[in-house]
């Protein structure tokens, strides 16, 4: 199990550096002079060379690629373009509302989609099915923005229960503020779940323990939580794992629809007014979080289910 | 004749297509401004009317002109990045999986470090970094950015495909019998990848039309006076409580368009797969 860990640890820190690189690559594919952006065009040589000192600009490349891995370990990604305010603490203060948002998708999420995949493998081929099949699929069709403004029409300014946009104060006014963009954001992932955890509950219900418990007579419920139910958790934190990623991803344009201060709005705001160092730190900050939660996730998985230790795999 | 949901997504897509083809026919310019009949006599849009059946726009473009065209804009961009990312992806998968070894894992780790950017993120970054490297103004720049982000499903489940493939006797016979490698991928495992590449570029197909109407909502699309779905969305939103057609209409459109590629892509997956039939 440690041998497990550490070689799952290692392949994240390779990700990670290799998404480093890929940003580095990046910033050296732009064209644009990213100490003379940040001294403006009527800076003195001067200045514009102390700029070009400090991102080692007139080294070489490997140089340069050694300085770039050397700010970011000391936490400096750059400063923005646009505000002029460091990028780490810009990215700070819009970390606590991105993990907000996307916390409560994901809740909501699981609280809506697991127990209609449940029912709808239960009830395979009747009308909860049906339904089932169809949420999924409009989930899976409408896309975020116009998902997000049709609510803001029809329950923040027609039936006026929510506010249109914007963070709320207190603990009340938050959850006030942050369910109609939360359900905006959850409702491509409802889909999902509904789709795996119907499909591993299906799977799950025709094993041959199942039915051994059934000949027993186990209670229906208990079969089907206990019994095929546990099984099926295991695929499904996995897809959380990814999926959490795709919450951070897809709260640009929910972030955009509901004015929410997270960092998906500040990427789009970044990316319109080619605030380079911002962009980068936002694109890396994400990556990284994708990567930790993607390395909880497969922990998890393989301590639920030993299975799928590598260990034991043939290859 | 059995209505399946793959024949009803089929019909739709066909009839999206048609409508897209016959443009010139059943729609007007979509760019061309009527500022005297289009327009109110206070200069507001104009709901849905004998002249324009979806109405018209704030500046007095005809909305069922626009979708039309956006119909050819938004499914030709669509289909061109799926394109572009069925090849990549292939190529990735079949190379990986027939390969193994270092080169399979070099290549899946290269599609685990493109999975852990967020995707629409990246698609938002690369897009305004090409049109700032102003490659071509328009559709080239949404068209690759799509292309280069969407191959990586692609790319795993054809590599799971040979791994699995490789081992058999045909393949084995093949090589038995002196077949090369690039013989052996081009004639024996390509063709049976080929159906799950079919179902996966459906999917794919959808995908895409739901990023390239995001990345035109948030105006990265190609630029106006181009009609794309998402870009309409977009100029419309202002105007959702006087004039809620300018948005009904491309949302509409946009909806039925990821609906039918996506009921395709279930009923091509069903028929291959007929355990997982509900």
């Amino acid at each position: 199990m440690i041998a497990f860990v550490l070689r799952r640890l290692v392949w994240s820190l390779a990700a990670i550096v290799l998404v480093v690189s890929a940003t580095f690559a990046m910033v050296v594919a732009i064209p644009a002079d990213p100490a003379r952006a940040l001294v403006g065009a009527h800076a003195d040589a001067e200045t514009l060379g102390r700029a070009r000192a400090h991102y080692c600009l007139d080294r070489s490349l490997p140089e340069q690629y050694g300085c770039y891995v050397g700010r970011l370990a000391h936490g400096d990604l750059g400063e923005s373009y646009r505000t002029r305010r460091p990028v780490a603490d810009i990215l700070w203060a819009r970390a606590w509302p991105t993990v907000q948002l996307a916390l409560a998708a994901l809740v909501l999420q699981l609280a809506i989609g697991l127990p209609l995949g449940a029912w709808s493998a239960v009830r395979r081929g009747r009308w909860p099915d049906r339904v089932g099949g169809v949420i999924t699929l409009v989930g899976a069709s409408v896309p975020t923005f116009v998902l997000g403004t049709l609510a803001v029409y029809v329950l923040a300014f027609g039936a006026g229960w929510f506010p249109v946009a914007g963070y709320g104060e207190g603990l009340a006014g938050r959850l006030h503020h942050l369910l109609l963009p939360a359900l905006t954001l959850a409702c491509a992932g409802i889909a999902t779940y509904v789709r795996v955890a119907r499909a591993e509950l299906i799977e799950q219900l025709a094993a041959d323990h199942v039915r051994t418990a059934r000949a027993k007579g186990v209670a229906e419920m208990s079969v089907v939580f206990r019994h095929a139910g546990r099984n099926a958790v295991a695929p499904l934190v996995a897809v959380a794992g990814v999926d959490l990623g795709v919450l951070f991803g897809g709260a640009v344009v929910t972030q955009t629809v509901f004015a929410w201060p997270g960092l998906g709005r500040e990427t789009l705001l970044a990316v319109l007014d080619l605030d380079l160092p911002l962009i980068l730190g936002v694109t890396l900050l994400a990556a990284v979080a994708v990567v930790i939660v993607n390395l909880v996730a497969d922990l998890v998985v393989t301590r639920l289910d030993p299975r799928t230790d590598p260990r034991f795999d043939g290859s | 004749m059995n209505l399946s949901p793959f024949r009803v997504g089929l019909i739709m897509a066909l009839a999206i297509v048609a409508v897209a083809l016959l443009a010139p026919w059943i729609a007007g310019d979509p760019a061309a401004q009527d500022i005297d009949g289009g327009l109110t006599v206070r200069g507001a849009p104009m709901g849905p009317h004998a002249g324009a059946p979806l109405g018209t726009d704030t500046l007095g473009r005809d909305v069922w002109s626009r979708v039309v065209a956006g119909a050819g804009m938004s499914l030709g961009m669509a289909v061109a990045a799926t394109m572009m990312s069925v090849v990549i992806g292939v190529v990735v998968g079949l190379w990986a999986g027939y390969a193994g070894g270092w080169v399979d894992a070099v290549l899946m780790r290269l599609v685990d470090v493109v999975l852990a950017f967020p995707y629409l993120l990246v698609a938002i970054l690369l897009a305004a970094l090409l049109r700032e490297a102003e490659l071509e103004s328009g559709v080239v720049p949404v068209i690759v950015t799509l292309g280069v982000i969407g191959w990586t499903t692609i790319a795993r489940v054809v590599r799971a495909r040979v791994r699995v493939l490789r081992q058999q006797d045909f393949v084995v016979a093949a090589r038995a019998s002196g077949a090369g490698g690039f013989h052996i991928v081009t004639r024996h495992l390509l063709r049976n990848v080929v159906g799950v590449v079919i179902t996966l570029a459906a999917l794919a197909i959808a995908q895409n039309l739901l990023a390239e109407a995001a990345l035109s909502y948030v105006g990265l699309g190609p630029p106006p006076p181009q009609a794309t779905w998402g870009r309409m969305i977009f100029d419309g939103q202002s105007y959702y409580r006087s004039a809620p057609w300018l948005i009904v209409a491309p949302g509409l459109a946009i909806v039925l368009a990821v609906v039918s590629f996506n009921l395709i892509a279930e009923g091509l997956r069903d028929a291959a797969d007929p355990h997982a039939h509900g």
